[in-house]
């Protein structure tokens, strides 16, 4: 069921970006309050369109869940998450933010070709669903050991490789990993409820513009820590 | 599974909000000429396939049954309309209106994806001119929601055939295209065009698919699209999608539709002018309808047609907070106390009451004790 006829609300992801998120819509006109209380932060008419705000901050992963279900109408989440929850909703706007390349690491002195010799791939990773379809969609059969500290799974020898969103490639080669193959990208999107469009066109519509507006500069992308030999 | 899953609860405390609403779209589809039509639940799987596409069978069930043959319950009721209309009904002079109630049995998308039993209620057009079909569909569809008080539903119009057209343009492979049609319907500009960079696509193209993923007013998307492409298939369809809105905006409907050439959902039967049923007390589509001329040409003779079907879970849920209309209606309920040594006096007030439309319950006179 959809609330609130006279607001809009909005899910965001308690993530790394989260700061980055608020200071976009602190740029847009929201005056956010301090997301660390609990619950809804009611932010007055931030676009001048009539319409109020309710915002609150939820687990990644949950967020396509509630938009999807119309609790929020709107939510910022990334694709990779999207994907393994096969949420269905809209992704109108793509923050410059937020772009992971998803990866397959294994430990450093293996290749693809020791995974794949193997009688079966066993691979550790927090996103099952999406792991599997990629690996399905190339014809190869894995094994998926879902975990949500797969590079802890993998030193531990509960998995051959893992499949993550590389943030910190630094971190991944001092944990004595290497990525073998970058399989995916990540990127955080306004994701929209699927009914709610066209009943709050200029509201929706003017939150757009303004994200456009006030996106800052992409940052650098992210070097892919390959062994040398590759 | 636990077993209630299979079945439905036996009281519904919405039961009446269903009856009324299955009454309404009945009436209304009656009143434009479609006459109800009732199809077997069971049928033989590979009968049926013809007409169903991967997410449909994926969602179905299906069982073998005692002589050895794959059997599926009905995911969905269009196909077969379809079908019967091609085995049976190949004769009758077009075009046939038809309309149901019918319950389906599918996995439906809910939060664990496990509802299997739900109603369909909707309206077929076999054959016959495909703008006054598609013009007359959209607005029993609109007149059904009115009837039932779902004044702020809206219909929101796209066309199947110009996505495939600017798709199958590009040259990109199925699995590409499906991923860019993926794209376009969830709205993602940046997710096309990557994919098409990633081909090597030509800039036309790009600008073209990227116009539908455009969240625009009104038949901007058109105007914008006809700037674009010189694909003639392409401008004809923009054409009798602006000709069809521009009729329901001289029908009065301005405010009730939308045209957005991202609305590409439902099964991959639609070929042309596709819609869906929104409302803003619900989360999902209320119903989806659309042109699908080459479904019943899966089954035996090609015949072009049109139709839409609405849950009628959803209807409910749309309806739910206004219910109080309902309660008030219970409300003018009146009791009729009958004497059980005269009970003709008592009824006959019921007779009377109830020929004025009035609803009577009949309670009895406690007799006085000795």
């Amino acid at each position: 069921m959809i609330m609130g006829m006279d607001s809009l609300r909005l899910a965001l992801p308690d993530s790394a970006e989260l700061g980055a998120i608020c200071d976009h819509l602190r740029a847009c006109g929201f005056r956010l309050p301090d997301l660390e209380l609990p619950g809804l932060h009611r932010v007055e008419d931030p676009l001048g369109t009539g319409t109020h705000f309710d915002v609150f901050k939820l687990s990644p992963a949950d967020v396509g869940t509630y938009v999807e279900h119309g609790i929020a109408q709107l939510g910022v989440i990334s694709t990779d998450l999207i994907r393994e929850a096969d949420s269905q909703v809209w992704r109108p706007f793509t923050f410059s933010y937020g772009h992971y390349p998803l990866v397959l690491a294994a430990p450093q002195g293996l290749t693809l070709d020791h995974l794949s010799s193997r009688p079966i791939m066993r691979l550790a990773t927090s996103l099952p669903e999406l792991t599997r379809s990629l690996f399905t969609a190339r014809g190869m059969s894995i094994e998926v050991v879902p975990v949500e500290d797969s590079p802890t799974a993998c030193l531990l020898g509960l998995a051959d490789g893992y499949v993550d969103r590389l943030t910190d490639p630094g971190q991944l080669t001092a944990q004595g990993f290497r990525v073998l193959e970058v399989i995916g990208q990540a990127h955080l999107k306004l994701t929209l409820n699927r009914t709610c469009y066209s009943s709050r066109r200029s509201t929706i519509s003017e939150l757009i513009h303004r994200l456009y507006t006030c996106q800052p500069p992409e940052p650098d992308p992210i070097t892919i820590p390959f062994d040398v030999d590759d | 599974m636990s077993e209630h899953l299979y079945t439905s609860p036996p009281i519904d405390r919405s039961l009446g909000l269903r009856r009324h609403i299955m009454t309404t779209a009945m009436h209304s589809f009656g009143g434009w000429g479609y006459r109800e039509i009732q199809v077997p639940m069971l049928h033989f799987f590979e009968a049926l396939r013809p007409g169903l596409d991967e997410d449909q069978i994926e969602r179905s069930f299906r069982f073998v049954d005692r002589g050895g043959n794959l059997m599926i319950l009905r995911p969905d009721v269009t196909p077969v309309i379809a079908q019967v209309y091609a085995v049976q009904y190949g004769h009758t002079p077009l075009p046939l209106r038809v309309s149901y109630t019918h319950k389906i049995v599918r996995l439906e998308r809910s939060f664990g994806q496990r509802e299997l039993e739900s109603y369909q209620l909707g309206a077929e057009r076999i054959g016959g001119d495909a703008f006054t079909g598609d013009l007359e569909v959209l607005l029993i569809a609109l007149e059904a929601l009115e009837r039932m008080g779902l004044w702020d539903c809206r219909l929101i119009i796209g066309d199947h055939a110009i996505a495939r057209s600017l798709l199958m343009a590009t040259g990109a492979p199925g699995r590409i295209r499906d991923a860019l049609r993926d794209a376009i319907v969830a709205r993602d500009a940046f997710e096309v065009r990557a994919l098409l960079e990633r081909l090597g696509t030509r800039p036309q193209h790009v600008s073209a698919l990227l116009a539908l993923t455009r969240l625009d007013k009104g038949i901007e998307p058109l105007e914008r699209l006809l700037e674009l492409t010189e694909d003639r298939d392409v401008r004809a369809r923009v054409q009798h999608i602006r000709a069809l809105h521009g009729a329901l905006v001289s029908l009065g409907y301005g405010e009730r539709v939308d045209v957005q050439l991202s609305e590409l959902g439902g099964p991959s039967y639609y070929t042309g002018m596709g819609f869906s049923v929104v409302s803003p007390n619900v989360a999902q589509e209320l119903g989806r309808g659309g042109r699908y001329d080459d479904l019943i040409g899966r089954y035996g003779k090609q015949t072009p047609s049109v139709g839409f079907s609405m849950s009628l879970e959803l209807l409910v849920e749309a309806l739910t907070p206004r219910a109080g209309a309902f309660e008030q209606e219970r409300e003018r309920t009146e009791d009729v106390r009958v004497d059980p040594k005269d009970p003709v006096a008592g009824f006959k007030r019921a007779l009377d009451l109830r020929s004025e439309g009035k609803v009577a319950r009949v309670t009895r006179i406690k007799e006085e004790r000795p």
